[in-house]
């Protein structure tokens, strides 16, 4: 069938004629190049649409997906930011530190590497072998190890153990603030203080950038700049000035030791600005290795634990009973002999006596005295003005672990509770709020917000944030400041509380407090755990700074005014010749040293004095009449150092040492900064720390 | 190049009725060849395509495309059918194309075997074919098809075929690691294509493909390179200039001198014609993946003698007019 059909129009054609005329082929020539044409214009459409379609319309779905499979983005390891005290004295940095790490696979003989490694790094046998016989690429063996530790790895040349950089937190100034900077974990966070508060500044933007990886992985970079400004990160600048934090640890320090107490805070505050220029505890810890010590000293507890602040409190019942016109400073109070029964509760005064002015009652800190003007301006208003205070709440430091302090609610109220909180018992503040309070008091009027840090600067120093706008809010009249100042004032005269302190160059307004610590075994308070304090500011007229000296469980005596009030006196004097504030006193001594002379540009010094934050001479010497006797020396202060330390110290200054047991210095037989004569045999008593 | 460019030239000045009689002789040589390479040339991709003349590839299949369009032009010049044809008529040129398709498919080579398949075909139906034969001539086609699916086609041919109809299916045989994976290079093609949208990321800048992602850029994909540095409006022009010259060779043929001079000069218009269109079928996903140069844009030296050449006998005939 087919081959007949087929075959049929063959036969047809034969018949016709087989030249194919011009006009036929010229026609079918332009059909051809017309159906020729029309095709390829109809698949050049087709193709360019389709082209259109991946181009033009799903460009951007397929960029996407074409970039998630060649772009990468890595993560920059940002350099930890420093912290810096306010005058740029870096407290805190970042170094970077060499890490053990091995690749078990790698490691030949297991056996042998793990005893060496352990002898050369002091680790132990069993827990290196079980990490070098785990199945994984990537263990540590030892984090942040010291560089003769690294070089005796590098030395061994160890198949399988590298070393690596690591970044490891550095605290120049050792315990200096260690409290109020906190710690770094080993991996560059923030655990405590101020490196947990400003951790995320610290730590920087994470610097996430796009790389190319092509089909091998291997990667590079794309035109996407990376700032090398923004790889490291914020600085944070602190309201602490180090040279005053460093004498206040150092006094509180002494303070703490000499009253034989378990441990002490101390607070400088700037009443304008409400800056703290040091906020300090003792016992302190070194951050750069604090596992080693325990871990109640890492707490900032002047700014996280709270304490009944005692007497010194009465500045606050004082300033709201003149401001609520309950009392005035001349009104006569009956102190019924120094014994008051308020229900089946007795208070004890001090200093008995019939009767006081209520400037009196704050002089001789009467107790019976208090409880009857917070009686007067009542306890609805007290609360009030308690609250207006600032205690209750935060202070806004924004210090994490911040305490608020504690008020008991109004509705608890009894009589004997506002007896008690009248002068500063039944009621807890923290050292700094105390200083808050006074300070309401040294700048007439004002709750003023403490500041503990400045500013964070990006790392070529522009400030990016700034902290320390002053926060103020008048919460007593500027007559109501000056009253309660007048009744400070009186204090510290002849016949009041801190009499005993000798001020040499500036007047000073203060309040002495003593308080009794709750019985820690039952109700009611301990007979003998105590806390002394003394507060202040000075100078008088235009008070600089505010001071709070808080001693916790002196031994023997426990007076505010004797185991605080000295380093009060020292902390308070000290700082503000350091600020170079005018002495107000009229006692002769030659200014010299406490301006900057004119600096003679030709003059070269043989040897370069070696840069110390603080001054471990205190200034009293510089300023003293006469010239120095130079064949008499000043005793350092040895407490705490190793006893290297202690020999190279000694034999500088050409002091005999006798060594007593060994360790970490704990007593020396003559006080810090005493002149004794070259030569002179000391006896210094070690001790090893335990934990 | 410049071989190519030199030979262009040539050519284009000998007469292509020198051409004609040569037909043979070349059509014989490069069949001869193609034979040898099918089974001594040198392996490269699991299939035997190249020879390897000082430290040059050549590759036969190239150049049988050529010679066996020159057969067949010849063939239909010298027929004596003036009217369409029947299937029956064709047998000879059938045969003339059926060997280097049959052998090209075994190298194996399935986008240069369905070139050739096509081209012949483009040529028959240029010179008409009765209704009845071409309704015939599908309807084998359509059988053939699915035989052909389960007994010539290789594995990696059908996977090609599979991940076009699936592109979203990564198809990654557990069993045998080694099977590449098929949808990578039409994916990859459409994201570098993609990349590239109206004006193109700039010569040289294409990230896909410098990164070497996609497989075989320099070859069959070169496309995708340019697509993605050029962009639509580089695709639109390069396109464009193709079917122009397509257009071109076609017009030619059309008032070509003789009848040889027109199939011959069709028959390179058809190759570049489905070329270039396979090829971008190919590299924007509306076709499976078959191995096939673009002209002049692809790497391969015989790839693009062998256009040169074809467009030098063009040359030739439009000179002849």
């Amino acid at each position: 069938m087919i081959s007949k059909q087929s075959i049929a129009p063959r036969e047809r054609n034969r018949k016709k004629p087989a030249v194919i005329t011009p006009e036929q082929n010229e026609r079918a020539v332009r059909i051809r190049i017309v159906i020729a044409v029309g095709v390829i214009a109809l698949l050049y459409a087709g193709w360019l649409s389709r082209a259109f379609q991946l181009q033009i319309l799903d460009h951007a779905r397929l960029l996407r997906e074409a970039e998630a499979n060649y772009l990468k983005s890595i993560v920059f390891d940002t350099r930890r930011g420093d912290l810096l005290d306010r005058n740029g004295v870096v407290l805190a940095k970042s170094i970077s530190a060499d890490t053990v790490i091995a690749n078990p696979r790698l490691v030949k003989d297991r056996e042998r590497t793990a005893k060496l490694l352990s002898e050369m790094l002091t680790l132990p046998l069993e827990s290196l072998l079980s990490r070098l016989n785990s199945r994984r690429y990537y263990v540590y063996i030892k984090r942040q190890v010291t560089s003769i530790e690294a070089r005796r790895v590098r030395r061994a040349k160890l198949p399988g153990i590298f070393i690596k950089q690591e970044s490891k937190r550095y605290y120049p100034e050792r315990d200096l603030a260690s409290q109020i900077l906190g710690i770094v974990g080993v991996d560059s966070k923030g655990l405590e203080g101020v490196e947990l508060e400003f951790n995320a500044p610290l730590l920087g933007e994470v610097q996430r950038v796009k790389v190319i990886r092509d089909w091998r992985n291997k990667t590079s970079l794309t035109d996407e700049t990376v700032s090398t400004e923004r790889l490291s990160g914020r600085n944070v600048v602190l309201a602490i000035d180090a040279k005053i934090q460093r004498y206040v640890e150092q006094q509180l320090k002494e303070a703490v030791l000499n009253s034989r107490a378990t441990s002490g805070m101390a607070v400088v505050l700037d009443p304008n600005s409400g800056e703290l220029l040091a906020v300090a505890n003792y016992p302190s810890f070194n951050p750069n290795s604090f596992t080693r010590f325990d871990r109640n000293w890492w707490r900032n507890r002047a700014l996280t634990d709270v304490y009944e602040p005692g007497s010194t409190f009465k500045i606050l019942t004082l300033a709201a009973a003149l401001e609520t016109k309950s009392v005035t400073l001349n009104d006569i109070i009956d102190t019924e002999g120094g014994r008051m029964r308020i229900g089946r509760y007795v208070i004890h005064d001090t200093h008995p006596s019939d009767r006081f002015s209520v400037l009196d009652c704050m002089k001789h800190s009467s107790n019976i005295c208090m409880a009857k003007v917070a009686d007067r301006i009542g306890k609805k208003a007290f609360f009030d003005f308690i609250k207006r205070f600032g205690v209750g709440s935060v202070p806004g430091t924004r210090f994490p672990g911040e305490t608020a302090g504690m008020v008991l609610p109004l509705k608890k109220w009894g009589q004997i509770h506002l007896a008690n909180i009248a002068f500063g018992q039944g009621i807890a503040t923290s050292a700094v709020q105390l200083a808050q309070i006074v300070a309401v008091i040294a700048n007439g009027g004002f709750l003023v917000k403490p500041v503990l840090a400045k500013r964070i600067l990006d790392a070529d120093g522009h400030v990016v944030q700034r902290l320390d706008g002053v926060q103020r809010k008048r919460v007593i009249s500027e007559t109501t400041a000056a009253l309660v100042k007048r009744a400070m004032v009186a204090v510290m005269q002849p016949g009041g509380t801190g009499q005993e302190l000798k001020f040499e160059y500036y007047d000073v307004a203060g309040k002495t407090g003593t308080s009794q610590k709750k019985n820690p075994d039952g109700p009611g308070y301990s007979e003998d755990l105590w806390i002394g304090s003394m507060t202040g500011f000075a100078p008088v007229d235009k008070p600089r700074i505010v001071v709070a000296v808080v001693i916790d469980e002196p031994l023997d005596k426990h007076y505010g005014s004797v185991v605080a009030g000295p380093a009060f006196r020292a902390i308070t004097e000290w700082t503000l010749r350091y600020l170079g504030v005018p002495p107000t006193r009229q006692k002769p001594f030659s200014v010299v040293k406490l301006q900057k002379p004119e600096r003679d540009r030709s003059y070269v010094p043989r040897v370069r004095p070696r840069p110390r934050v603080a001054p471990r001479r205190p200034l009293e010497l510089i300023a003293q009449n006469g010239p120095a006797d130079l064949s008499k020396v000043i005793v350092p202060d040895f407490g705490g150092l190793s006893m290297d330390s202690v020999r190279k110290l000694a034999s500088r200054r050409g002091l005999d040492i006798e060594y007593v047991d060994h360790g970490f210095s704990t007593q020396q037989s003559i006080a810090p900064y005493t002149r004794v004569a070259k030569g002179s045999r000391i006896r210094v008593v070690f001790k090893l720390e335990d934990k | 190049m410049i071989v190519g460019t030199v030979l262009a030239v040539v050519l284009s000045q000998i007469d292509h009725i020198i051409h004609e009689k040569l037909a043979w002789i070349a059509y014989v040589v490069c069949l001869g060849a193609l034979i040898a390479v099918s089974l001594w040339g040198e392996e490269r991709n699991n299939s035997r395509r190249w020879f390897v003349l000082a430290g040059v590839g050549l590759q036969p299949s190239e150049f049988v495309k050529l010679s066996t369009i020159m057969v067949v032009a010849r063939f239909f010049s010298q027929a004596r059918v003036s009217e369409r044809y029947t299937l029956r008529q064709l047998w000879q040129p059938g045969l003339l194309i059926g060997i280097p398709f049959l052998v090209i498919l075994k190298q194996p080579d399935l986008g240069t075997a369905l070139l050739v398949g096509f081209v012949g075909v483009s040529m028959a139906l240029y010179e008409g074919l009765q209704t009845r034969s071409l309704l015939l001539a599908l309807g084998i086609i359509l059988f053939v098809i699915p035989l052909s699916w389960k007994y010539v086609i290789l594995p990696g041919q059908k996977d090609r075929v599979l991940a076009w109809l699936n592109p979203q299916v990564l198809k990654m045989d557990k069993r045998n690691p080694r099977r590449y994976d098929r949808t990578i290079q039409p994916r990859m093609a459409k994201w570098a294509v993609g990349s590239g949208r109206f004006f193109g990321k700039g010569s040289r800048r294409g990230t896909q493909t410098r990164l070497k992602y996609l497989p075989e850029i320099h070859n069959d994909f070169s496309l995708a390179v340019y697509a993605e540095e050029h962009g639509f409006a580089g695709c639109t022009l390069l396109l464009g200039l193709f079917y122009i010259l397509v257009i071109w060779i076609f017009r030619v043929s059309a008032y070509a001198k003789t009848k040889f001079g027109a199939q011959l000069a069709f028959g390179v218009g058809a190759m570049v014609f489905w070329q270039v269109t396979i090829n971008v079928g190919m590299v924007t996903g509306l076709l499976p993946v078959v191995g096939l140069p673009l002209p002049f844009m692809s790497y391969g030296g015989s790839s693009l003698m062998t256009t040169m050449v074809g467009l030098g006998m063009v040359w030739n005939v439009s000179l002849q007019r």
